[in-house]
């Protein structure tokens, strides 16, 4: 019908009509010198097994994406939860959500890196000062922790958006609900699990599978931060596909690599979908 | 709304019709201004465009012909000059200004700095040839840049220059940023070295003599003047992917290793064994004598502020290090800057050259203004002057002179800080090949993150470089299918006596000058 | 109410929340605190332990004195503007029409439409990047406010056109039977019924959407080269480039997130309205 027709049409020609052809070019041997495909079949496709980068970078991405939604879900609902109760200041609290949501990125990668700088970052100030920490924390120095550092970076955008969005859910629950539970003695905790987390499992559901996106998609913090390093213990796959297509230039070999990065993602979609239609 | 319609407020059909048509149009009108006066606004923060490029055809025929020089443009005109973020040039120093001295005495031109970082300039020049759109006047280039993308300048000879005076001129090192393949494309501009420095005050006080001349010595020295009880390390160096490249070269060609093979596709040979030792020499100064954080640490941010503030005594860098300890916050005052030293028997020195120019593409509206640009960037006066005026500031990096005649300008000579020049041009006799080919970016992150392995412990040095080679291997072959090979080796060229003599003879002109600087 | 002690577990309660929104409000503040504190400062007093409240450090506007020497970086505000602006009011043009079509309207196939929308916002930039560099080559859009405009109405649509059917959603539907039954055709249903109501909801989505696009980086990397300089990689390449010291650093990063930043908070009480009012599920 014809209300749907420029949705379509935007769709198809932006959207669709691209990564159908991305899908195609998987199949090239194409460089950003000079966009000229040569059509290579699978090979790209099956570089990808021999490719010990990839694989590490695909592992990283998993770790990161799995970290992230069960950081991030949790925080978000309890920082919901949080500014749903009535307390003086919240509405500073409840302004500032989206603050860390609206930063740019490239802000984010040099907040934290300065703050979490080994040598002149105010945390490990803190740490050193008050005695738990002789030597500087090599917080994005470390190969086992930079990974979760970065984690934790995203997190700090995530948590309060999804607080956001949860605290829009809650404030959907009918009050009567609520207070007839209170006439009935029911427990705070009984409370929460029996009427306030039925209603917002959707949401849940919802903000499982932004995290999931948000987290594949990172990219702007880790060049800032740590580029990759040390080793390539910060090598997710979005990065790892932006290198190979701008830098390194190989955009057909890039492009296979990207659409694996929204096949992961999509993927993590269905199965929380499917996890919650369970339930 | 719902109000309305239930109490029956709503107006009747017809009139709803017309205001609903009225609402239409002044949401469409305000649409439309708002459009307008944001393109009126878009169009007003363009430069002016100039008027189209002269008729004056620049000489196309056969380049040994002594055509008279071409003519600029009178009328004014909007120079789109692309440069290195690196390359502070744009922002005019504080003491020398060379953008503004160039408008000035040409006022018809507006140079617009138009600025990348280095990592970004490779895929910026990709898409912008492969678009064919203009884009710049003067770009950027350096020997990667151009062995890819020689096909979208123009050959100076085209424009009637003949380049015999930069040929006979220029230091080989800087040779590569500017020719491939029998043409010269452009003028240098960034002629730099690693060298090492020493913090003269701290070794002053441990009582050492002078600068290490083996690595030896320079261990041992490490080891006398460590102290990180108190804060100060012995050696220093930017560690992290995308600064690591150039340390792992000075400790290659320290332990008198080369990276290509000689055979027709200069294969990179990361798992020589000197190239193994190399990174077994640096994870174990890493170890013994760095600050842990410096495995991810950015040489001219942590690396230079740390070195700058007497934290660690031995540092390898470029000689802007020494510029800094000139800085009133420096609480370093004194300062030594020598050549890097090779392993006792192996090699004297070694290190790595970052040598770059500007060059002019094919599709420059204004090519012959562009060259006219180019001879004052490549003259004594802007080569010498940016180097003694320019870069007291903390991010500064100003280069050398790029060519031989430049180092006997008396204002280099007689420079209270003519010592970095002359340790620079000591070092550039040894062996300081930066290894420039098409698939550069590629290469080197390969190289940089298996050395970061063996520095982080994850992998040993053997076997970091023996990955590091197959990943290699896959990447110079798809190079050589693409370009076959033939890239520049300076270092041939340099070994060479007539090379070796020019630099000998500039040397005696820095005889009497001292390796360090001492500050108040 | 009358006024009562309360109860242990009130008590309990209170403390614990109170607790936790001074350690929330610290952890969400202090960062772009901190960044905006040290862009003020010297740049070696930024980098030297102990930071500025133990120690008195130098105020110098020095930093953003660097960053406003950039003679792009008015170009790029206004190109990151323009760009914002079109493409959200673009993608919302195109797209109230068949969110409106989703949220009111039964028709077959709409939840599979529905569930295409999300799959399609799980798609990440990239993929969808790559093949329109080439594509924008061959229709000559690579490095013009249009092609960008395109790319990055790409980003948004999914997200958009799903925020715009929870608006239309919040618009009860018996508002439209009762106009179509006075007569009103779609379209005018649309305009003179739905559009007052979401008022608040639209501009909310134009709000997310004029952040998103300026925060944008990679498309807008690539995309942008020379003639269309954007702020963030603008921004990018001076950090990156020089590597600045850090205290040049915040200095960018605040000029850069500063329209932004301000856009959220005096819009703050306008958005939670917009929640209130159903704008997002």
């Amino acid at each position: 019908m014809l209300l749907l027709l420029p949705f379509f049409v935007f769709v198809t020609v932006l959207m669709a009509y691209p990564l159908a052809y991305s899908a195609w070019l998987t199949l090239n041997d194409i460089e950003l010198t000079d966009l000229k495909p040569t059509f290579v079949g699978p090979d790209n496709w099956l570089r990808l097994g021999s490719d010990p980068v990839f694989i590490t970078s695909a592992t990283n991405t998993v770790i990161f994406l799995l970290l992230e939604v069960a950081i991030s879900i949790p925080g978000g609902l309890a920082l919901g939860l949080l500014v749903n109760e009535n307390f003086r200041g919240r509405s500073i609290i409840r302004g500032s959500l989206l603050l860390p949501w609206a930063t740019p990125p490239i802000v984010m990668a040099v907040m934290f890196g300065f703050i979490f700088s080994d040598q002149f970052g105010v945390v490990n100030y803190m740490l050193q000062s008050l005695g738990i920490a002789s030597r500087p924390v090599m917080f994005f120095a470390s190969p086992q922790f930079a990974l979760i550092m970065l984690v934790l970076v995203a997190s700090w955008k995530n948590i309060p958006l999804f607080a956001f969005i949860f605290l829009s859910a809650l404030q959907n629950i009918p009050t009567e609900l609520m207070e007839s539970a209170k006439v009935y003695k029911a427990g705070a905790f009984n409370r929460f699990r029996h009427i306030t987390f039925p209603y917002l499992k959707p949401t849940m559901a919802s903000n499982s599978i932004l995290a999931a996106i948000l987290s594949v998609q990172v990219f702007d913090v880790i060049v800032g931060i740590t580029n990759g390093g040390p080793g390539r213990s910060t090598y997710t796959l979005y990065f790892y596909a932006y290198l190979t297509s701008f830098p390194f230039l190989h955009l057909g070999y890039g492009a296979t690599m990207a659409y694996i990065v929204g096949i992961i993602a999509v993927i993590f979609a269905f199965g929380v979908l499917r996890m919650y239609k369970v339930d | 709304m719902t109000d309305e319609i239930s109490t029956g407020k709503m107006k009747n059909l017809s009139e709803q019709k017309g205001t609903d048509r009225r609402r239409f149009l002044k949401y469409g009108a305000g649409v439309v201004v708002v459009a307008a006066a944001a393109a009126a606004g878009y169009y007003a923060l363009q430069p002016a465009p100039g008027p189209p490029t002269p008729t004056t055809t620049a000489a196309t025929t056969a380049a040994t012909t002594t055509a008279p020089p071409p003519v600029t443009t009178a009328a004014p005109i909007t120079l789109n000059f692309m440069t290195a973020a690196h390359h502070d040039f744009y922002y005019d120093q504080e003491s020398y200004k060379p953008l503004a001295i160039y408008m000035q005495n040409n006022p018809n031109v507006k140079l617009n700095p138009i600025v990348y970082s280095f990592f970004d300039v490779q895929s910026k020049m990709a898409s912008a040839f492969t678009a064919g759109i203009y884009a710049w006047d003067v770009a950027y280039v350096w020997g990667a840049l151009l062995e890819q993308f020689d096909q979208y300048f123009t050959p100076l000879t085209d424009l009637g220059w003949s380049t015999s005076q930069i040929a006979s001129d220029i230091i080989p090192w800087v040779q590569n940023a500017i020719y491939w393949k029998g043409q010269f494309y452009g003028y240098p501009r960034e002629n730099e070295v690693f060298l090492l420095h020493g913090n003269k005050d701290i070794m002053d006080e441990k009582g050492v003599a002078g600068m290490p001349k083996t690595y030896e010595e320079l261990l041992e020295l490490c080891k006398r003047v460590h102290d990180p009880d108190k804060g100060v390390y012995a050696f220093g160096a930017g560690l992290q992917p995308g600064y690591l490249f150039p340390v792992y070269l000075c400790f290659l060609h320290g332990n008198g290793g080369y990276l290509w093979k000689n055979d027709s596709q200069q294969t990179v040979v990361p798992d020589s064994r000197e190239s193994v030792r190399a990174v077994e020499d640096i994870v174990d100064i890493y170890k013994h004598y760095m600050n842990p954080g410096a495995i991810q640490w950015i040489a001219d941010v942590q690396t230079s502020t740390d070195f700058l503030q007497g934290k660690h005594v031995f540092d390898l860098w470029f000689p802007s290090h020494n510029k800094v300890a000139l800085q009133p916050e420096s609480a370093m005052k004194s300062v030594y800057c020598d050549i890097w030293p090779g392993r006792k028997g192996v090699a004297d020195s070694g290190s790595m050259v970052a040598a770059e120019g500007y060059a002019i593409p094919k599709k420059a509206k204004y090519p012959q203004d562009a060259l006219a640009f180019l001879k004052y960037v490549g003259n004594a006066d802007n080569q010498v002057e940016c180097y003694i005026t320019g870069s007291w500031t903390p991010n500064g990096q100003a280069p050398l002179p790029s060519f031989f005649s430049d180092h006997n300008d008396p204002r280099l000579i007689n420079w209270p800080f003519a010592y970095t020049v002359k340790a620079h041009v000591k070092q550039q006799m040894y062996n300081c090949s930066r290894y420039e080919r098409p698939a550069y970016t590629e290469i080197t992150a390969a190289i940089e993150a298996e050395v970061s392995n063996a520095i982080a412990g994850t992998k040993t040095p053997r076997q970091a470089m023996s990955d590091a080679r197959t990943a290699t291997d896959k990447i110079v072959a798809t190079e050589f299918e693409r370009f076959g090979g033939g890239y520049f080796e300076p270092w041939k060229t340099v070994q060479q006596d007539s090379v070796q003599s020019q630099f000998k003879a500039i040397l005696k002109n820095f005889e009497n000058v001292p390796n360090y600087y001492t500050g108040k | 109410m009358v006024k009562r002690n309360l109860t242990r577990e009130e008590a309990i309660r209170k403390i614990i929340t109170y607790v936790f929104a001074v350690i929330a409000a610290t952890l969400i503040i202090f960062p772009y605190a901190w960044i905006v504190l040290a862009s003020f400062q010297n740049w070696i007093d930024a980098v030297t332990l102990p930071p500025f409240p133990v120690r008195m450090v130098r105020w110098t506007l020095d930093n953003y004195i660097y960053n406003l020497s950039f003679s792009t970086l008015p170009k790029a505000i206004a190109d990151s503007a323009i760009v914002a602006i079109f493409s959200a009011i673009i993608v919302v043009t195109m797209c109230a029409w068949a969110a409106y079509a989703m949220s009111k309207i039964r028709f077959k196939g709409r939840d599979l439409l529905y569930n295409l929308i999300i799959i399609l916002y799980m798609i990440p930039g990239l993929p969808m990047l790559i093949p329109i560099v080439v594509l924008f080559k061959q229709f000559g859009l690579l490095d013009t406010l249009l092609g960008l405009i395109f790319a990055h109405g790409i980003i948004l649509i999914p997200l958009m056109t799903w925020f715009l059917v929870g608006v239309f959603d919040s618009v009860p539907k018996d508002l439209d039977e009762a106009a179509q039954i006075d007569g009103l055709s779609r379209f005018f249903t649309i305009i003179r019924v739905n559009m007052p109501l979401v008022k608040a909801g639209l501009a909310l989505i134009l709000v997310f959407s004029f952040t998103i696009s300026w925060n944008e980086l990679m498309f807008s990397n690539t995309i942008g080269i020379v003639n269309t300089p954007m702020l963030q990689p603008v921004i990018l390449d001076y950090l990156l480039g020089t590597r600045v010291q850090f205290a040049q650093a915040a200095a960018g990063g605040v000029i850069s997130s500063l329209p932004i930043v301000v856009l959220a908070y005096l819009l703050q009480r306008y958005i939670i309205s917009g929640i209130m009012k159903g704008a997002i599920k």
